[in-house]
């Protein structure tokens, strides 16, 4: 067992063939025999770590992804079961998921984080999505102009 | 500070006496009066215009209080590498008939996403478009199409084309890039050769067409050297109809649906086939008496009736493709098997599997059964033989049959069991010792709960050096499909090994 310390200090275990699903961590370990030092983990918040960790651990063993294939990962947006449920009850912090299988460099939370936001923008107007993401439009009045033509082929049809 | 006093005693005094003295007080009273109300009203007009900029600068620290507040959103805070993976997803196809696309409707939201969207052409590269529609609609179709060519700039471009005319203005532009075509897809019109010309660069080529026609592969000369996958309703050429084999060898994916006369002949154009997938298909009778065996090198297999027509005569062909594919086929590379049918009602089908996985000699780990009319009994006998099989999916078939049990039963359940016996498996020695994830779909009600945890436990191995020991692998995923409701209790003690890492999902009709 390894133990993780999270940015607020909480400490989490978690076996190696869980951590590994991570590339950060499965490099740190490689250099780690000893398990009873703890590893800092100072971008991810104790909220967030518990559940990656909880993600990691339902996936181990599942064959990790191919970079040679990323292309066809992203031809794919369907969302497997658990892992919407999963995503969906934490779309609270969805965000800081993302944040966090980025920077521990876990590539299937990522691509499931990142599908789960791409499927709330899909379909949407821009401002629908500019309501559901609190963005201000900060376009210039000549960008808006040029947007306009652009979009014209809802006024023309 | 006003000039004129005047009280109320003032007023009153001057009204009392009103002799020629007091006119003239009066008459400097009334002129000092009004020079005081014009100066009132200066002065109300001054703090007017002051509080009307008050309330100018009021709204303006609100709009950049909304402002900043937007910008501590958390979507903010992605890198633009991540929010444009994003994008990506969204805009896997952008539908250019919708009122926006989505990478239309990403590239107005504000300065940072339209410059991301604009920086990276991958966005607009990925399109669907029917040009079959009004005529009316072509200029903007045609302004709309511009854009997301240009925008594509010389990204290779993922498109699914509907059009029923080969003609069409619209498609000789879009055939102007046609070098720059890696993925297409024609809906149910395909489009002759000679109008699209040369794709050098096309990696995957699918028809939707549900056409009974065989698909002609003289429509899409020549083809590249780069294409890697095929996937088709329809059936391939006869092999006798073609005068020389096409251009075919480095495909490694194929789905098709195979003709009453050739089967599985045609399968000698593709040497290096790795996945095949086969679909519905269209003759309802077969003798597959001239037919011998034919040796792919394929490495998975999926059989899917995908017609989800319920009609007799569907049933009877997929039925038939079913046991054709597997009294016909040899795949000594096979490690995966996927077959999907829901619409099966004969037994008897099962068998021919059996025999297929014995005369191609593979080592299987994956197997998924779907929908079969399967005993439990066949499925003991089999997984008995599959002792590499590292992930078994069973479902129940949806469909009713009389006088038949669906497979997944406790003694199915029993004889997973690691170190116990059971009525379908005497011994204590386990079968398929490799499994590590198990996924069932049952359609029977009193699903027994307790058998299927005791099950599950008996493969949780989770100390490698035992697991090494035994021989017998530690299950790591199960899922559970009910069609009744589930009782949380009973399965307390999956949630343990949940806990412990198994990754666990039990579902009920009404969870």
């Amino acid at each position: 067992m390894f133990t993780l310390l999270s940015e607020d200090g909480i400490s989490f275990q978690a076996e190696r063939d869980v951590l590994e699903r991570s590339v950060l961590l499965k490099n740190m370990l490689e250099d780690v025999q000893d398990s009873s030092n703890s590893i800092p983990l100072p971008n991810v918040a104790s909220a967030v770590l518990e559940k990656v960790l909880h993600f990691c651990e339902h996936h181990r063993g599942d064959p990790l992804p191919v970079p040679e294939e990323d292309e066809t990962r992203m031809r794919k947006i369907v969302i497997e079961d658990w892992d919407y449920d999963f995503i969906s009850a934490n779309c609270d912090i969805v965000f800081e998921i993302i944040m966090a299988a980025n920077y521990l460099d876990i590539k299937d939370l990522l691509d499931l984080g990142c599908k789960y936001v791409a499927s709330l923008i899909k379909g949407k107007s821009t401002e629908q999505i500019r309501e559901l993401f609190h963005i201000v439009n900060d376009l210039t009045p000549e960008e808006e102009e040029k947007i306009k033509k652009e979009n014209q082929w809802a006024e023309a049809v | 500070m006003p000039r004129a006093d005047v009280g109320r005693h003032c007023v009153y005094e001057c009204s009392r006496g009103l002799g020629v003295p007091q006119r003239s007080e009066v008459s400097r009273l009334l002129h000092q009066v009004d020079k005081d109300l014009n100066d009132y009203a200066q002065e109300i007009s001054s703090l007017e215009s002051q509080l009307v900029f008050l309330r100018l600068q009021q709204e303006r620290l609100q709009a950049h209080k909304i402002t900043l507040s937007s910008l501590l959103s958390p979507i903010h805070h992605l890198p633009n590498e991540i929010l444009l993976r994003i994008f990506l997803f969204a805009c896997r196809e952008n539908d250019l008939l919708a009122f926006q696309p989505p990478a239309s409707s990403i590239a107005g939201v504000c300065h940072r996403w339209r410059e991301l969207a604009m920086s990276c052409p991958a966005l607009w590269s990925s399109f669907r478009v029917w040009l079959g529609g009004a005529k009316s609609q072509d200029s903007a179709l045609a302004t709309r199409l511009e854009l997301f060519l240009k925008r594509s700039r010389d990204q290779p471009l993922t498109l699914h084309i509907e059009c029923p005319d080969s003609g069409h203005p619209l498609l000789t532009k879009l055939v102007q890039h046609s070098g720059s075509w890696r993925h297409l897809t024609f809906g149910r019109y395909a489009i002759e050769a000679e109008v699209l010309g040369a794709l050098p660069s096309l990696e995957s080529l699918s028809w939707d067409t549900d056409s009974d026609e065989s698909i002609k592969f003289e429509l899409i000369p020549p083809l590249p050297n780069k294409l890697r996958r095929i996937s088709t309703r329809s059936r391939l050429p006869n092999v006798t109809d073609l005068n020389s084999p096409p251009p075919v060898n480095q495909v490694t994916s194929l789905t098709f649906s195979p003709g009453h006369r050739d089967l599985f002949k045609p399968l000698l154009w593709f040497p290096n086939l790795q996945h095949l997938a086969l679909g519905h298909c269209s003759f309802p009778y077969l003798s597959l008496g001239d037919h011998s065996p034919r040796l792919v090198p394929i490495t998975s297999l999926q059989i899917e009736d995908r017609s989800k027509l319920n009609s007799l005569t569907w049933t009877q062909a997929t039925l038939v493709m079913l046991e054709a594919a597997m009294d016909l086929l040899m795949a000594p590379n096979l490690s995966s098997l996927v077959v999907n049918n829901d619409n099966q009602k004969d037994p008897d089908s099962f068998s021919h599997i059996q025999t297929f996985i014995e005369r191609s000699g593979c080592v299987l780990t994956v197997l998924e059964l779907r929908g079969l009319a399967i005993s439990d009994t066949c499925v003991v006998d089999l997984l008995r033989c599959l002792h590499s099989l590292a992930q078994l999916t069973l479902e129940d078939s949806t469909v009713g049959i009389a006088s038949f049990k669906p497979p997944i039963s406790k003694k199915l359940i029993d004889s997973l069991h690691t170190c116990r016996s059971s009525p379908l498996k005497l011994t204590l020695h386990p079968i398929i010792p490799r499994l590590r994830s198990l996924a069932f779909r049952a359609q029977s009600r009193n699903f027994n709960a307790f058998s299927f945890i005791d099950m599950v436990s008996s493969r949780w191995i989770p100390d490698l050096k035992y697991a090494e020991e035994t021989g017998i692998s530690c299950l790591r995923s199960i899922e559970l499909h009910l069609c009744e409701p589930v009782n949380e209790e009973d399965y307390s003690r999956l949630w343990h090994l949940e806990n412990s890492g198994m990754r666990v999902v039990v579902k009920g009709k009404d969870t």
